[in-house]
């Protein structure tokens, strides 16, 4: 887990709050190596949003959160790659609503949650203004959980498991299985 | 040199058998491969790769969703084996009516890729066509291909169990893999309240033990990527290896064949015409016997540019049937349910197995609205992470849950007869062509009245059975396959007694040209509902027999 990292993060989200007119600086002196491993697809400023997202939606907890799986890393990839572009539009257009509308980048890390949540909840009532964020939550799910982070720390990842075993006792709170077989229907 | 004893088209599932069987009888045998080599472990690129090492995490891009717009609608398609597909764009062919034609151009072909299942036909399957005036009868019985299927399944080891069900014959079984709680249960209750259903461990050519100098299966449920252990059966694990023990074994990748060499005066094809794929050279092979072994309807495309005074609709087609006849299994169809039990039991490993409930309609006699049956595949499983994005949650108490395991759930997915019927047709496309300048085959299939018969009873019935299992909910799988999207495409060169209405007699030989058989999915008369790669070996096995006899008394020179 790197908390550092994670606080570093909120260090800036806060900083911009107050003073955005420095912020670019602050993020350019701070940020070029992990800038360097964007891919692009991102602004700043929607990187940093996705960053709020997905620690939100999967946070630090006794295994890594998205921001140590380098989830937002991922979904900038695959936003880029994979994404139709009515998919990537839809994104953006969520991401500026978040930015607009909810002011999401002020909000403190409680609120933050509470407006996730209100989002997520929207998104399956079939609300087409959060369709966006159906994507983004399943992009972040499939960016920690086939993460080196998230299979092996919150998952049991067993490369060659051998022999298998049909029918063996299991209790509450011992880890799943780690899919490997990846297909994300 | 270029003459051999004997060439074989195509290195898949049938074409690798062919090689072996007539390279182990002592022929020098030539096998063509259109595509390029691909050598067991050493060109499996992905199979030791984690997760994470995956491009995208095995997400397609928009490039590939462009190249691959068919063969991407696979189960398995994504970046660790999309390597074993044929790139749309480069193979195009004519969709008459939707068809999904899945291709994996590549020593090995399908092989690498299929899903493993191996199921015996039964006379019920054999017998159908006949006592149902339905298409041709088949020139063969169960007695004729029962010692074939044992010589197979002892060859390529198949995990399972002999149930003594007349529909679905036991055969020569390694110890099966052993259901998981949820499975058990459901065949509990299944069969207590269902006379005549069984839920039973798939027959699967995935290895429980070591077998013929193969591993067994890691329960990594890898398979697709090619794998490293050999524990299910491929062409490149298995049948090639042994072929190439012998010493008689040539192989030739990148070899299009164009056509089939008559020679009017002798009567008798005598070779083929080859392209190489990436010079575009024009080479000629000689053999005194040719085995077609593309895929059913590669096979058939290189039948139907086999044009001569004799045969001027194709190849060893004066009955005018080539081509026709045309079937896939009907499927996409079942129901998947949840169950709120079992919570303190689970599994180790990933099984890359299924359970079947083998056919069970139409047995004894006609009970249903449709005729012939469908058989389902089972699969259970406790939910993984991905329930995650199917509903609403966020935060660590809801993170945390993901990483155990979620409830019990099964999936049952139908598979069902397709009937033959002749509007059911490839042809050739003569105006356009490929980058070979070879015209492309045009396909034009749809279901019939039966197929579509069977769609409710598929879902009721896979409902109905989940139900007995007391689960929290059940809902439908009703998607219905587009023809071609089962990947178990048969016909279009039929055996049979009649050289009028067949193409090949009862040893896959053309009816027409003796020293030239087909052994691969295009010789089907019919399909059963049983998944068809372990009769196309058999067949294959038998018809090698045959041929290597038939030389040896000269009938065939």
């Amino acid at each position: 887990m790197n908390r550092r990292y994670l606080l570093k993060g909120m260090g800036a989200i806060v900083l911009y709050s107050s003073f955005p007119t420095i912020l670019s600086e602050f993020l350019s002196s701070c940020k070029t190596k992990d800038k360097d491993l964007r891919a692009g697809f991102f602004s700043d400023d929607e990187f940093h949003l996705i960053e709020g997202i997905t620690d939100a939606l999967l946070p630090a907890t006794s295994t890594p959160g998205a921001l140590d799986a380098k989830v937002p890393f991922f979904l900038d990839l695959v936003a880029k790659n994979c994404l139709t572009k009515a998919d990537q539009q839809l994104i953006k257009k969520g991401l500026q609503q978040m930015t607009e509308q909810e002011k999401f980048s002020s909000l403190s890390p409680p609120e933050k949650l509470n407006a996730i949540k209100k989002i997520d909840e929207a998104a399956f009532k079939e609300d087409a203004g959060s369709t966006w964020f159906r994507i983004v939550k399943k992009l972040s799910l499939i960016g920690y959980f086939t993460s080196q982070e998230g299979m092996t720390k919150a998952l049991t990842y067993v490369k060659v498991p051998g022999d298998y075993k049909a029918c063996i006792p299991y209790k509450q709170g011992e880890k799943g299985l780690a899919k490997t077989f990846l297909m994300y229907w | 040199m270029n003459t051999y004893n004997a060439i074989v088209v195509g290195s898949g599932i049938s074409g690798g058998w062919a090689a072996k069987e007539l390279c182990e009888k002592g022929l020098k045998t030539l096998l063509l491969e259109r595509g390029r080599d691909v050598k067991h472990v050493q060109d499996y690129p992905t199979a030791n790769l984690d997760p994470w090492q995956l491009p995208n995490r095995n997400m397609l891009t928009q490039e590939d969703v462009e190249t691959y717009p068919i063969q991407k609608t696979v189960y398995h398609f994504g970046q660790d084996d999309k390597h074993f597909f044929v790139k749309d764009t480069e193979h195009p062919y004519q969709q008459s009516k939707p068809f999904q034609w899945i291709r994996g151009n590549q020593v090995g072909g399908k092989s690498l890729l299929w899903s493993r299942h191996t199921f015996r036909f039964s006379d019920l399957d054999f017998e159908a066509n006949l006592k149902e005036g339905v298409g041709i009868d088949w020139p063969i019985r169960y007695k004729d291909i029962a010692p074939w299927y044992d010589y197979v399944e002892q060859f390529i080891g198949v995990s399972g169990k002999n149930e003594g069900l007349p529909q679905l014959p036991d055969g020569q079984f390694i110890p099966p893999f052993e259901m998981n709680c949820l499975e058990k249960h459901l065949k509990e209750r299944i069969e207590k309240k269902f006379a005549g259903r069984n839920l039973i461990q798939s027959r699967m050519a995935v290895l429980t033990q070591p077998h013929n100098g193969r591993g067994k299966c890691m329960s990594r449920n890898l398979c697709h990527r090619g794998c490293p252990y050999g524990a299910y059966f491929s062409s490149n694990s298995s049948t090639l290896p042994a072929a190439y023990k012998t010493g008689n074994l040539t192989l030739r990748p990148f070899s299009i064949v164009h056509s089939i060499i008559w020679d009017k005066e002798k009567h008798k094809a005598t070779g083929v015409r080859v392209i190489d794929a990436e010079t575009m050279e024009t080479f000629e092979y000689f053999a005194p016997v040719i085995f077609l072994n593309a895929s059913a309807l590669s096979t058939t495309k290189i039948m139907l540019q086999s044009t001569s005074e004799t045969f001027p609709n194709g190849f060893a087609n004066s009955s005018g049937v080539l081509g026709r006849y045309l079937m896939d299994h009907y499927s996409g169809t079942g129901a998947v349910a949840s169950y709120d039990i079992l919570k303190d039991q689970y599994y180790f490993g990933q099984r890359s197995t299924s359970t079947y409930i083998p056919r069970y309609q139409n047995i004894n006699r006609q009970d249903r609205k449709f005729t012939r049956g469908f058989a389902y595949e089972v699969y259970a499983s406790r939910a993984d992470w991905g329930r995650g994005y199917g509903g609403p949650g966020t935060g660590a108490e809801w993170k945390d849950s993901l990483s155990e395991p979620g409830s019990w759930n099964a999936a049952i997915y139908a598979y069902g007869e397709c009937l033959p019927d002749q509007k059911n047709h490839v042809s050739l496309d003569e105006t356009k062509k490929d980058k070979w300048g070879l015209p492309l085959l045009k396909i034009d299939m749809e279901y019939g009245d039966n197929e579509k018969a069977m769609h409710d009873d598929m879902i009721n019935d896979a409902k109905e059975m989940l139900s007995a299992g007391d689960p929290e909910w059940v809902v439908d799988i009703n998607d219905p396959s587009v023809p071609g999207m089962t990947i178990h495409e048969m016909g279009t060169a039929r055996m049979g007694n009649d050289p009028k209405t067949s193409v090949l007699n009862k040893f896959n030989q053309c009816h027409d040209a003796p020293n030239v058989f087909v052994t691969d999915g295009a010789c089907m008369v019919s399909t059963a509902c049983q998944n068809p790669s372990l009769t196309y070996m058999a067949l294959t096995a038998r018809a090698c027999d045959y041929a290597v006899q038939q030389l040896k008394n000269k009938e065939i020179k």
